[in-house]
């Protein structure tokens, strides 16, 4: 059956390119190469903002405040005068730096209590599962601010706070893709040529398991972004003239009516930012 | 064949192209009404494409179809959608491979039949339960108005396939396509199942167009066979004349290939091996005693293996033989291991294998492979062929990398595999170089016993033939003691030198394979050895 069932995909080539089709697929590949630019610009953004702007993103100009989009400023300047395009290629490095550990908490502690627990099974994936249970029956939210409040409020302790939410996701996922692998004949055929446990784990479980893992990350990066600038909002990480995107939204909410810019320009770079990233993902997921 | 009315289906000149790819060229026969016809032909040779495009299942998106195709001389090509719909409801009957995917898991089996019924005709609810309560009489399901009430999976493989018998012939169809309908059921099961195809067409005069990658199957159940080879017609005629002098090369190479043809093929590598085995001191090279191993506890409890023993002489081939649920699968997870047993001993060369910790276990483990089922699972998709063929020789540490690399090449070369197949990885080879890179991987360590667990029934008639000379002449040159495990008779019979006939977990019968096969004395063994389509006639 299984022979049969390839011979057959085998003998169904792509279908021929309707014009419609293929209107889908160049659009496809152009959101693509947009996301992919979108994110390159931000990595570049966050490490190196001095290239992209001259102005300085703290001290603004009292005489040029409030300005709105221009060739000078082309997102405008907020209510001292500072340039916004300026406070926000600078206000990257701490959004983008924040997902990153975030994520990677999320995606370590995660993925170790999921190996664990698929792994080793017995009374061990039992007492992790409930902990896990316990992790995931608490809003995602709630949960990094209540952390953060723990920790005291600072981007640094956002971005653990963040990662800390995200940990019960990753150590699921891990633990059903553990799981669905271990039972697959080539695991317990490296037991038989002479495999000990963590040989096995290592060398075949996790290159396995992997893979779907990490398209979640990719998508977790982009949530992390959204929570990250929520607990910014809500005044939780640095305080100004720290210029996270999360508090340039904050900042430019008392000024909405009049100078709406304020507030669109920053949350349409985080939109923008997330949208690229889940676009991203969606190659990882195709491939997994 | 046996009557000269107008052909009840005629196909003439059909190609079909997926794209640009030709995958059915040029291809003529006829079914008239009473008559079996089998489409022979290897997996990708076409077959199931044909039986698609009679159907009207090809979506004409994909695939462009070429010549004619006449059903009670009506072209069916041309046919509408709507038309096509009423035709596969009413005149063409379909009967699928595998029954546990084609019926739906949600709805009881009155209700499937209801449904096929009531789109196509008008009837009172009693009238259309008596009508389902007839044909599933018919199809020989045991009290009709208990199965009516079931769920698909409250039945068996073989009831499923019944039911799903059962609904193509509801509406009284001229033509039966049935795709492989015994290939995913126990012989025992295949056999029945393929007697009611026998008496459908007997008694309500049906046409039946048979699919079959089994030629022996094909030429005992049918009257004319088409042999299929890469979307061509290689042979067609009555099933007696083209079994008995087969004229395409193909035909005569896929005729060498089927084990029930061919049951004496190994004759001198078996006398061979028995010559060397009387040489040999007593001691078994694999002896299993008394084997107990019960799943579950308390009344849902299963018995998987009850007191089962037997003994593998050094150097020979002792076949496991069983249905599914026999126990043979439960048996050689026991004796690697894999599986504890609740009592019982397993014995390698003398050696019992419980006394051993985990460590020496591992030192005992070397002389003890296992070849599996199902090639496309048993590599890891990560990994290239030469390291995974490595692999074993690095875990214990044999020789410096460069040798192991050396004895990798040494041991595809002699399972038949080019050098380059060391760097691909398993998702781009067949399934048959696949095997042939997992008995690499399982001699790698020179063990004394393989266990082969139906290593070839994922594969084609074709590289099963391959695999099959691939293993006797390395046991010959390795001295290899086999344990092989199979469902398939035809193969054991011709592979093995002794046998253990299973069943419900406990041994029926035990022996040499000639003199089991040639007197069966527990009506088990009889019962499936007499469904199994022998073929007597062997070609001059």
């Amino acid at each position: 059956m299984t022979t049969e069932a390839l011979g057959h995909s085998k003998a169904q080539p792509s279908a021929p390119a309707t014009p419609n089709r293929s209107v889908r697929v160049v659009a496809g590949n152009a959101t693509l190469w947009l996301s992919t630019a979108v994110l390159l610009t931000i990595a570049l953004w966050s490490v190196a903002p001095s290239w992209f702007t001259d102005d300085d993103p703290y001290t603004g100009i009292t005489t040029d405040r409030l300005q709105p989009p221009s060739a000078e400023h082309l997102l405008g300047t907020d209510q001292i005068g500072r340039d916004l395009l300026t406070r926000i290629v600078y206000g990257a490095s701490a959004s983008v730096t924040s997902a990153i550990i975030a994520v990677a908490i999320a995606l370590l502690a995660g993925s170790l209590i999921g190996l664990l627990s698929g792994f080793i099974g017995s009374w061990v994936d039992p007492a992790l599962s409930r902990v896990v249970d316990v992790l995931l029956a608490i809003p995602g939210f709630l949960l990094a601010i209540i952390t953060v409040s723990a920790l005291g409020f600072a981007t640094v302790n956002v971005a653990i706070a963040t990662g800390v939410s995200a940990v019960a996701v990753f150590a699921r996922l891990m633990r059903s893709e553990v799981m669905r692998v271990k039972h697959l004949s080539f695991i317990e055929s490296s037991y038989l040529i002479g495999g000990t446990k963590p040989y096995v784990l290592i060398r075949h479980i996790l290159p396995n398991a992997y893979r779907s893992v990490f398209h979640l990350a990719v998508l977790q990066f982009g949530l992390a972004i959204i929570v990250i600038s929520g607990l910014a909002f809500l005044g939780y990480g640095d305080p100004p003239p720290s210029s996270e995107w999360g508090l340039l939204v904050a900042d430019g909410k008392e000024y909405m009516k009049r100078y709406p810019w304020l507030v669109f320009a920053p949350a349409g770079v985080i939109a923008v930012t997330v949208l690229s990233l889940y676009r991203i993902s969606r190659i990882f997921g195709e491939r997994a | 064949m046996t009557t000269p009315q107008p052909a009840l289906l005629a196909v003439a000149g059909l190609h079909v192209f997926y794209g640009d790819h030709h995958v059915v060229k040029g291809v003529s026969f006829e079914v008239s009404a009473g008559s079996t016809v089998s489409l022979i032909g290897r997996s990708g040779s076409g077959k199931s494409t044909i039986a698609n495009s009679i159907l009207g299942l090809l979506d004409p998106h994909t695939s462009r179809v070429d010549g004619s195709v006449r059903f009670r001389g009506e072209e069916i090509l041309r046919l509408r959608a709507r038309e096509l719909r009423r035709l596969r409801g009413t005149e063409i009957g379909f009967i699928p491979q595998d029954p546990g995917n084609a019926l739906n898991p949600v709805r009881r089996i009155g209700a499937q039949f209801d449904e096929v019924l009531r789109q196509s005709q008008r009837s009172t609810r009693s009238e259309r339960r008596d009508l389902i309560l007839n044909v599933l009489e018919r199809v020989g399901l045991p009290e009709p108005s208990r199965v009516i009430r079931l769920y698909p999976h409250e039945l068996s493989g073989g009831m499923q396939q019944r039911v799903l018998i059962g609904m193509a012939i509801l509406l009284n169809p001229g033509l039966l396509v049935a795709d492989e309908p015994t290939s995913a059921l126990d012989v025992t099961v295949q056999k029945t199942i393929l007697d009611l195809l026998d008496d459908l067409r007997n008694d309500l005069g049906v046409g039946i167009l048979l699919i079959t990658h089994d030629l022996s199957l094909a030429a005992a159940r049918s009257d004319a066979v088409v042999v299929l080879n890469d979307g061509a017609v290689q042979e067609y005629g009555s099933s007696a004349q083209v079994l008995s002098e087969p004229r395409s090369d193909y035909a005569r190479r896929l005729y060498r290939d089927v084990p029930g043809l061919q049951l004496d093929k190994y004759r001198e590598a078996k006398s061979a091996r028995q010559q060397r085995n009387t040489a040999n001191d007593g001691v078994p090279a694999l002896r299993v005693q008394d084997l107990v191993k019960t799943f579950g506890r308390g009344r849902t409890n299963h018995v998987a293996l009850d007191g089962v023993s037997f003994a593998v002489a050094r150097g020979t081939t002792h076949a496991l033989v069983g249905e599914s649920g026999s126990g043979k699968s439960t048996a050689v997870r026991t004796i690697l291991r894999l599986e504890r047993q609740d009592s019982g001993k397993v014995f390698l060369d003398g050696d019992e294998l419980s006394s051993h910790d985990h460590t020496s276990l591992r030192e005992v483990r070397r002389n003890l492979q296992l070849v599996y089922q199902n090639p496309f699972t048993s590599l890891d998709p990560q990994y290239s062929i030469g390291s995974l063929i490595a692999e074993p020789l690095r875990l214990y540490g044999v020789g410096s990398a460069q040798q192991r690399k050396e004895r990798t090449l040494e041991l595809l070369h002699a399972v038949g595999l080019e050098e380059r197949v060391a760097q691909a990885k398993p998702t781009t080879l067949s399934g048959g170089q696949r095997q042939r890179a997992a008995i690499a991987r399982a001699v790698a360590l020179q063990p004394e016993i393989l266990v082969l667990d139906e290593p070839t029934s994922a594969l084609d008639v074709s590289v099963q033939a391959q695999i099959l000379d691939l293993l006797v002449s390395l046991q010959s040159d390795l001295g290899l003691t086999y344990l092989f495990v199979s469902h398939d008779l035809s193969v054991v019979r011709q592979f093995a030198d002794t046998v253990t006939v299973l069943h419900q977990g406990a041994v029926v019968e035990s022996g040499r394979v000639d003199e089991v096969f040639a007197n069966p004395e527990q009506p088990h063994t009889q019962k499936l050895l007499s469904s199994v389509p022998w073929l007597s006639t062997a070609p001059a």
